[in-house]
């Protein structure tokens, strides 16, 4: 264990690389049999037991499909999008931490970079999400495509600031840009969610905006742009689209557990008298719940609500959302100083 | 105006609670919940197939007498009668030993055209046409779903070894049926008509 | 001095990035096609970026990346794909002397600038805010103190200049409508 010690950064690369990358196709089973089961279908059920592999599947029909690059496509940057699309959502995963369990007496953060801007980092680098989407439409050179990036960058850059405004209220409270120190915070004085009920619905809203799922899904909107940013798409391109949206579900997920859920704190367990390395670990697995739950609901909400018109999501963004915010930070402030 | 248009006013007697659409999204989410965990409503196709009623209209058969000649007769009713114009019949002497007057040399069924409606078998006055509940063809080429005599004649014997116990209702019914006065009545009232004229 | 100089020894992060930057501005500059330049613009902002990182100032760099990378270009792109700036012809500059001028110009400017540098490095004067304090009390907190203190009255003035955008672009768009 203590020859370990100074690898113990990379071990936690490779881990949540492994997670990061599991989760994909656990998610797409999951969305799969979410929207069967809430249409009364069964779902896909042929590949392997119950359908489990069908993920596996998936996955090498992708790679064994013809890669079509269409001739009035901009090679270079139809080429290039896709790969962007992924990179700003696994960047963002390494700041976020994952708990803290005791080696040797000593209580090491699951985190893989450890930076005093966290939260601005996060969305320093989840802006460039929009850059893939908005580069895929153009270089596909498809009206349907660039209509779905042009919607889905100002669909972005609307919502970013809500976003960024919804954060406000619980950094002013916690006093610190680190994930880490506003989980602990959280432990000491309560969820997130109790402390900044507002701030935590609109930045929920707001982060289904940003991953750009239904009821936002409009750069997409198939009803009438055929298929949005990815019309020209096929074979691991195509994939590389799909995998960079539900990475941003996983890191949007991982955002709002440690802003708002309490991160991997569980309720009333220091009082159980559970010797301290057990409770890390239960810690982690409480967090990784948290994480599975709201990816569920992102799943879930999906399947229940229909997409909104544009002009009612830039209503939404812009006179209900940002006023709303503001309102929320300006209270919090005034409560503050009393 | 024939189009009654009905003006929806989101605000109208709404409580800013509703505005909000928290709550609505919430019993939104809680129907879809609860659909999660209901009853499936869905057959695994090949190995469960739908129980099919007994008068569904599917692929024809041509049905076979006693002494295993088709029934037919070559009257060209089911041909006259056919909306999409899918029967082609070619009759020929029957011979008198038989005492069959005609039957058809060729039967002809292009089951592509055909609408599945069942007026040829409602035409048939010898019951010799009818249908099936085989609904799931497959063919190579369109020349393939034309169905020959030989292969309609066969696709009764498959019927009747998949279902003999309707087979032999149809047939003991017909019997009955004919020689009851239902057709005889039917069949003076109609020369009635005629000689009247 | 030595421990400016120390600094960059130990940072090729510094080299790398710088000289990338230098490289991908000079395709920014020569790329017939707008939004291949905007893309290199991009790229650029983030090897600077990269370069406040390797200096410790983590705020700069994600201020950088959020407003420049992530808001301004993104609406930069936006325009440049509406307007549809698709014929090369129009991009090729023919300004004849001038362009000669200036480059004379950019030379002397990069000459003064490194002669300045050269100056700086020499005397090494520390300022209120080395490298050891900001580490201490942490990078965002020093900005922020500083901004809500001395630097009060320019931060309100900006933030007011602002806001009398943010009201000028909806007087426009209300007269249009209209």
């Amino acid at each position: 264990m203590e020859a370990l010690m100074p690898f113990l950064p990379y071990i936690f690369i490779l881990v949540l690389l492994v997670l990061y990358l599991s989760v994909v196709p656990i998610m797409i089973q999951v969305e799969r049999k979410v929207s069967a089961w809430v249409q009364y279908r069964i779902g896909p059920n042929r590949v392997g037991p119950r359908g489990l592999l069908q993920p596996i599947a998936d996955a090498l029909k992708f790679l064994a499909k013809e890669d079509v690059i269409p001739n009035h496509v901009n090679k270079w940057l139809y080429i290039f999008a896709p790969t962007l699309m992924v990179f700003p959502a696994f960047f963002v995963f390494g700041v976020i931490p994952f708990g803290a369990i005791m080696i040797n007496g000593q209580e090491i953060l699951i985190q893989v970079g450890k930076t005093n801007i966290g939260i601005l980092y996060v969305l320093a680098v989840s802006s460039l999400g929009v850059y893939a989407i908005t580069f895929g439409s153009w270089a596909s050179n498809n009206k349907y495509s660039l209509i779905g990036g042009l919607r889905s960058a100002a669909q972005m850059m609307s919502y970013e600031l809500p976003m960024g405004l919804s954060i406000l209220g619980m950094i002013m409270v916690v006093g610190s840009l680190r994930l880490e120190d506003i989980v602990r915070f959280q432990i000491e004085n309560g969820w997130g969610i109790l402390l900044q009920p507002v701030g935590a619905l609109l930045f929920i809203v707001t982060a289904f905006a940003e991953t750009n799922r239904l009821p936002f899904d409009l750069t997409e909107a198939e009803a009438e742009l055929v298929g949005g940013y990815h019309t020209e798409y096929s074979s691991m391109k195509f994939a590389m689209f799909f995998l960079g949206e539900y990475c941003n579900m996983f890191t949007a997920s991982a955002m709002i557990t440690c802003l708002f859920l309490g991160g991997w704190h569980v309720p009333f367990i220091g009082s159980m008298g559970l010797d301290p390395a057990i409770v890390g670990y239960i810690q982690v697995v409480a967090m990784l719940m948290k994480l599975g739950f709201l990816m569920f609901f992102f799943v879930w909400v999906r399947w229940s609500l229909p997409r909104f018109r544009y002009d009612q999501l830039m209503n939404l963004g812009w006179k209900k959302l940002i006023p709303l915010a503001l309102a929320n930070v300006i209270i919090t402030a005034i409560v503050m100083a009393m | 105006m024939a189009v009654n248009v009905k003006n929806v006013s989101m605000a109208r007697g709404k409580s800013w609670v509703d505005l909000t659409y928290i709550i609505p999204v919430m019993k939104g989410l809680a129907i879809t919940l609860r659909h999660l965990f209901k009853r499936k409503l869905v057959l695994q196709y090949p190995e469960e197939k739908k129980v099919l009623p007994p008068n569904y209209r599917g692929l024809h058969m041509l049905t076979r007498d006693e002494k295993g000649r088709e029934k037919c007769v070559a009257c060209e009713m089911c041909s006259t009668a056919c909306p999409a114009d899918c029967i082609r019949i070619v009759a020929g002497d029957g011979g008198w030993e038989d005492s069959r007057e005609k039957h058809p040399i060729v039967f002809e069924i292009d089951e592509l055209r055909c609408i599945y409606c069942g007026m040829c078998v409602e035409a048939c006055p010898e019951d010799a046409i009818d249908m099936t509940d085989m609904h799931n063809l497959a063919d190579y080429t369109r020349q393939d779903f034309i169905y020959d005599k030989e292969r309609l004649l066969g696709v009764y014997d498959e019927y009747i070894k998949r279902h003999p116990d309707r087979a032999k209702r149809r047939d003991g019914q017909f019997k009955a049926m004919k020689n009851s006065s239902y057709f005889t009545v039917n069949d003076v009232h109609h020369s009635d008509q005629h000689s009247s004229h | 001095m030595e421990t400016v100089m120390s600094y960059f020894m130990l940072n090729p992060a510094f080299y790398i990035f710088a000289g990338l930057a230098v490289i991908l501005a000079i395709f920014m500059i020569t790329m017939p096609n707008p939004v291949y330049s905007a893309i290199f613009l991009v790229l650029t902002f983030f090897c600077i970026s990269v370069i406040y990182i390797t200096l410790e100032a983590e705020f700069i760099a994600a201020i950088q990346v959020l407003v420049y990378t992530g808001a301004i270009m993104v609406l930069f792109l936006f325009v440049i794909m509406l307007l549809n700036l698709g014929r090369d012809a129009d991009l090729v500059e023919h300004s004849g002397p001038m362009k000669y001028i200036s480059i004379i110009v950019a030379f002397a400017i990069l000459i003064q600038i490194g002669l300045a540098a050269k100056v700086t490095v020499n005397i090494g004067e520390k300022g209120m805010f080395p490298i050891e304090k900001i580490r201490e009390i942490g990078n965002t907190e020093a900005i922020a103190g500083l901004l809500f203190s001395d630097y009060l009255y320019p931060f309100e003035i900006a933030s007011i200049l602002l806001l009398l955008g943010m009201i000028g672009a909806i007087i426009i768009s209300k007269k249009r409508s209209e």
